[in-house]
Formats: C-alpha cells, structure tokens, sequence
C-alpha cells in the first residue's frame, strides 16, 4: 500500500513537472535526438525545432537530403533540398522518460548506497530509452512520408516501419519498464556482491 | 510408530531478476506478435464496435444525454466531434504489458489465471473511461486533448498497472515461495 502511495506520488510531481517544463527539456534532448536520427539512417540529416501549437509545442524534424531520394512512383527529392518530414507532440517524447523515472525512483531501496549505485545504472539506461523512442518515432513518419505504400506494401518496405509501429503501439512503454527493472537489478546486484564481500572477509 | 514430518525446502528468494526482466519483454513481444495478425476489419466491426463503441456510447448518453453521440464501426460521433478508435487506442498495449509481466512472474497457474482476469477487467474499466474523457475532451476543451490523450492517461494506466502488479506479486500465506522467472 505504502509502495502504491509513493508511486502515485511520484507519477504526480514528475508528469506535473514533466507538463510544465516540456519546451525546455525537450529541448535540451533534441541534439541528442538529431545525433540518433542521422546515426539510424543516410538519407537525409535530421534538424529538430520544438514550436509552439495549439494543444502545446510539437517536435518538427526538418530533414535535409544527402543524396537524391527516390521515391514510389517516380517523384524525386534532390540533393540537399530540406523539407519538413516528421513532427510529433513535445509531450509524446517525455512519456517513456516519465514511466523510467517512477518506476526507478518509485521502487523502494535498502540505503542510500543502493539508491545511488541505481541512480548511475539509470544514467546508463536512460539515454538508451531515449535514443530508441522519439528517434524511431521521427524516422518512422519520416519514412510514411517518403514512403506512404509502407503500411501495405511488400515485406521490404512494411519492415522500414515495424521498429516505429512497434513502439507506438506499446514499446515505448515496454522499453522504459524493462530499463527500469534492469537499473534496479543491477543496483540491488551491486550492493548484494558487496555486502557478500564484507562478509566473506 | 514414528511419523516424519516431511519439511519442504526454503523458500527460494523473491527476485525482480534477470530472467524476470527478459521473460517479460519476451512475453509482450510474443503477445504483439500475435496481436498483429488480427485482421484490421475484425479489430474495427467486431471488437471495437461492440467492445468499446458501444459500451463509451452507453456511458457517454448516460452522462450527458444532450451529445446525442452515435456510435459507427470504430468511430463515436456527435455533433461536438468525431473519435476514432484504431489500433494502438485500444488499450491492447496496456493489457500485453500486464499480462505479460503476470507471466513473467512464475507462480501457480490459479493465482497467474486470477491475475490475468483482474488485470482485463482494471484494463478494459480504465480503457473505457479514457475513451470517455478524451472524447468530452475533444469535444469540449480539445486544448486539453492532446496532453490528455498522449501524456498524461498513459503514464497514468502504466503506473496503475504497475501497482496492480505490486499487489498481486506481493507474498502471501497460501503462496509463499514465489520466484521470478
């Protein structure tokens, strides 16, 4: 009971605080974002810019060709022409982060120690979580912009979206729970082989 | 005559492990996997309609009487506005990550059984009043919509989850020995 009253709790402060403070932390992310957009794929190279829209900022990913695109029935993006390829709401990326976070800080730990070795397998997990959501999402409208006959062409060009129809439909908060209970885990290991030690010597 | 109480062993220790955190993930991948060979037809006549369209129509005339909502193949629909229920807005990926995590979680198959019921029945009541509340959302402070529908429900449902899974998981007398997978 006392467990569910402290995520409850946490769930409270960190989405209040996620909703409030969207703008900034999603743009703070969004280097690292670009980074994972042009490291997944060669098309194009990816420029983020949150703006603001009625129902809150959004997320517009500009891409810039690096090389002439072909695309499904003849049409042809040339060389280094930029256009507006993808865009998703600042609060969709922040959703993965938030689930992280209350699990990681919401299960209980033995000391302090415990809390601190998870605190820095979490600064391991947690990029990783974020690198494999809102960049998938990105590339994947990007790629049903480029691609609209993905989602009922051949195998080919339906597994060019499977990561992102993947996510959406639920890995992206699949992602963040495996993250979590592995960050705990390898706290708790931690602090166990540690105490194993003490007392073996 | 001398009876000999047989002991059982210790109970092993009751671990968030390894094997739990791989199970689980394997669990929903499996469970996805299965989840997208239903026929989008299927999912949209038959499931949708009768299983969520027509139940938030029942609670949206109930509630609010003067929205005079019409529910359609996948779609609820007034004179306010218009709301699709597709694949994904489903709750299926609340429902895969639950049981998911209630199979990776090796006990005896009653107690799995029990808890997967549960954790249908909390995931349809919860699913139905979040198609409820983004479509007065939508309809009458579509500015609250988004944050709603993207943000704040589904942290919400997975956090709800999460603790239903705390409490089923939790030690008890007739089940002691728990261990993850």
């Amino acid at each position: 009971m006392r467990l569910s009253f402290r995520g409850i709790l946490i769930w409270c402060a960190l989405s209040a605080a996620g909703f409030l403070l969207t703008r900034p932390i999603v743009e703070t992310l969004s280097p690292f974002f670009e980074g994972v957009v042009d490291s997944m794929q060669s098309d194009y190279t990816a420029f983020l810019s949150v703006i603001d829209a009625q129902g809150g900022p959004k997320i517009v990913m500009s891409c810039t060709a690096q090389r002439a695109l072909l695309l499904p029935h003849g049409g042809i993006v040339p060389a280094f022409a930029s256009f507006k390829c993808a865009w998703t709401d600042a609060v969709h990326a922040l959703v993965p982060i938030i689930i992280f976070l209350v699990v990681v800080f919401g299960w209980p730990t033995k000391n302090r120690r415990e809390m601190l070795r998870r605190i820095l397998s979490s600064a391991i997990a947690l990029p990783i979580v974020l690198g494999l959501t809102t960049p998938l999402l990105l590339i994947g409208l990007a790629n049903s912009t480029l691609y609209p006959e993905s989602f009922r062409a051949d195998s080919q060009l339906r597994a060019l979206l499977q990561p992102f129809v993947f996510m959406e439909l639920g890995g992206r908060w699949l992602l963040p729970l495996v993250a979590a209970a592995v960050s705990i885990r390898l706290g708790s290991a931690v602090a166990d082989d540690e105490k194993r030690a003490r007392t073996e010597s | 005559m001398i009876f000999v109480v047989a002991q059982s062993d210790p109970p092993k220790k009751t671990t968030a492990g390894w094997g739990f955190a791989g199970a689980f993930a394997a669990f929903y991948c499996a469970l996805y996997v299965g989840y997208s060979t239903i026929p989008d037809d299927f999912l949209r006549e038959i499931v949708y309609y009768h299983g969520i369209v027509c139940p938030s129509k029942a609670i949206i005339d109930w509630l609010a009487p003067s929205e005079h909502v019409i529910g359609a193949h996948n779609i609820l629909r007034s004179s306010a506005t218009e709301l699709r229920v597709v694949r994904g807005c489903d709750g299926a990926g609340f429902i895969f990550l639950m049981v998911a995590a209630l199979l990776a979680f090796r006990t005896g198959w009653r107690r799995t059984l029990f808890g997967i019921l549960g954790a249908f029945a909390l995931m349809y009541i919860l699913n139905q009043l979040r198609i409820v509340t983004i479509y007065f959302l939508n309809a009458h402070r579509p500015d609250w919509f988004t944050p709603a529908h993207v943000y704040f429900i589904p942290t919400f449902m997975i956090v709800a989850g999460a603790i239903y899974f705390v409490i089923w998981s939790a030690p008890t007398r007739d089940a002691p020995s728990i261990v993850a997978a």
